[in-house]
């Protein structure tokens, strides 16, 4: 380093830095001991009269853009509560078509009804096991059991799997869906000790309101 | 006629569906403290309703994505922030615009306007302490204004500007205290000549 640099350096050296206002140091103190964060008597005043001035509501034409910015999200009133974006118009519940059901049920029906029909018509045709898919869903399985001399042995649900499916709204109402499925089973006997069955998937969903709150 | 007796309006709000409804009431008491922030951040009033509308806007898509961090209570902040950074946004591109353009025709034509789209409400015998009170708050620093608006029209604690500006609640604070006391010495000279009753 040469003689120069030194003579800079020597004068930098020499210089002390201004020291800070009596504004700032207030400023910092305050700070340190957390009084800046609160107002004096005077200033809030000052705030409360501030305070009293109202901003200018928005123009309809604004506040409708606005909601149409919105109209489709559901407001959230807290981390458990939405409200819904549909409208509010009830309406009535739709009934649910259950294919599976209505055949289990017509099924069932048959198997009932075979109970109580005195048999007249005593064939000596011999049971079928073998029942076709579509006489089984369509057709009176208790007919061609009655006519063969068989009456109701055994029935049983047979639950074969349950799943929970989620949420779905409904008339603005969350409901939890649970899909049941079931094997249905009815069997025959005759006299001659031959046994039938017939089986009959059959599906429920079953809706249970969801508490939210 | 009032909203009541209006069956226009009657039906609207009935017609609503609860999420509807629900927005409708947050926004008619947020939107105006949000406007006038707004206004504070930007150079006119229909700048000012684009750019919180795009707020809206970009909130109402993180809320329907799921990506929203925080329940209702966040959303104000959120907005907040979203103004003033789409706000810088737009003063750098009418920045741009005006270095290619020559806008003092234009500028005067705003000022005009501007003075037609008032900041606060207020009655009629009161217009011209309103208006003082305005172009006391328009000649503030805009970082002191700004803190000014958050704080006593927004409703927004120190800790709260602090994040939505940046800075530390202390800045916060020193900023809020320097531009009240600049406020105020704007207005004393309104007041003394009585034309100001705040």
């Amino acid at each position: 380093m040469n003689d120069e640099f030194h003579d800079i350096e020597s004068r930098l050296s020499g210089l002390r830095p201004a020291p800070a206002d009596a504004a700032l140091l207030t400023r910092l103190e305050a700070a340190a001991d957390g009084s800046l964060l609160m107002l004096t008597p005077e200033e809030g005043r000052f705030e409360a009269e501030l305070g009293s001035r109202v901003p200018a509501s928005l123009s309809p034409d604004f506040l409708r853009s606005l909601e149409k910015v919105a109209a489709n999200t559901p407001f959230h009133v807290d981390e458990k509560i939405v409200m819904f974006t549909r409208a509010n118009t009830s309406q009535a519940p739709a009934r649910q078509y259950r294919p599976w059901a209505a055949a289990a049920a017509v099924a069932l029906l048959g198997a009932a009804t075979a109970l109580f029909i005195p048999v007249t018509n005593h064939s000596s045709r011999a049971p079928t096991a073998a029942i076709s898919p579509t006489e089984r869903s369509h057709g009176n399985p208790g007919k061609g059991v009655v006519n063969a001399d068989f009456v109701p042995a055994g029935h049983g649900h047979n639950l074969q799997d349950a799943k929970d499916e989620g949420i779905v709204w409904k008339n603005n109402v969350p409901h939890r869906v649970y899909r049941i499925e079931y094997k249905d089973l009815t069997s025959f006997t005759n006299a001659e000790g031959k046994k039938v069955e017939v089986e009959q998937p059959r599906e429920e969903l079953i809706l249970i309101p969801e508490k939210i709150d | 006629m009032d909203e009541a007796s209006d069956p226009a309006t009657v039906n609207t709000a009935t017609d609503l569906s609860p999420s509807a409804t629900a927005w409708r009431s947050w926004l008619e008491e947020h939107g105006p403290r949000l406007l006038l922030f707004a206004r504070q951040q930007t150079r006119s009033n229909e700048d000012a309703q684009d750019i919180l509308q795009d707020a809206l806007v970009k909130l109402v898509d993180k809320l329907n994505s799921g990506e929203f961090v925080g329940g209702q209570e966040s959303w104000l902040p959120y907005l907040y922030t979203a103004v003033r950074r789409l706000a810088i946004d737009l003063s750098r591109r009418d920045d741009r615009r005006k270095r290619r353009e020559d806008t003092v025709g234009i500028e005067i034509d705003a000022d005009q306007k501007e003075a037609s789209h008032p900041w606060f409400e207020s009655e009629a015998s009161d217009d011209e302490s309103r208006a003082y009170l305005e172009a006391g708050l328009k000649e503030l620093p805009g970082k002191f204004a700004e803190v000014i608006v958050m704080k006593i029209w927004g409703e927004r604690t120190f800790a709260e500007i602090g994040e939505a500006l940046g800075i530390s609640q202390n800045t916060a604070a020193s900023r809020y205290r320097y531009g009240l006391e600049a406020l105020k010495r704007k207005l004393g000279g309104a007041r003394r000549k009585g034309d100001l009753s705040i």
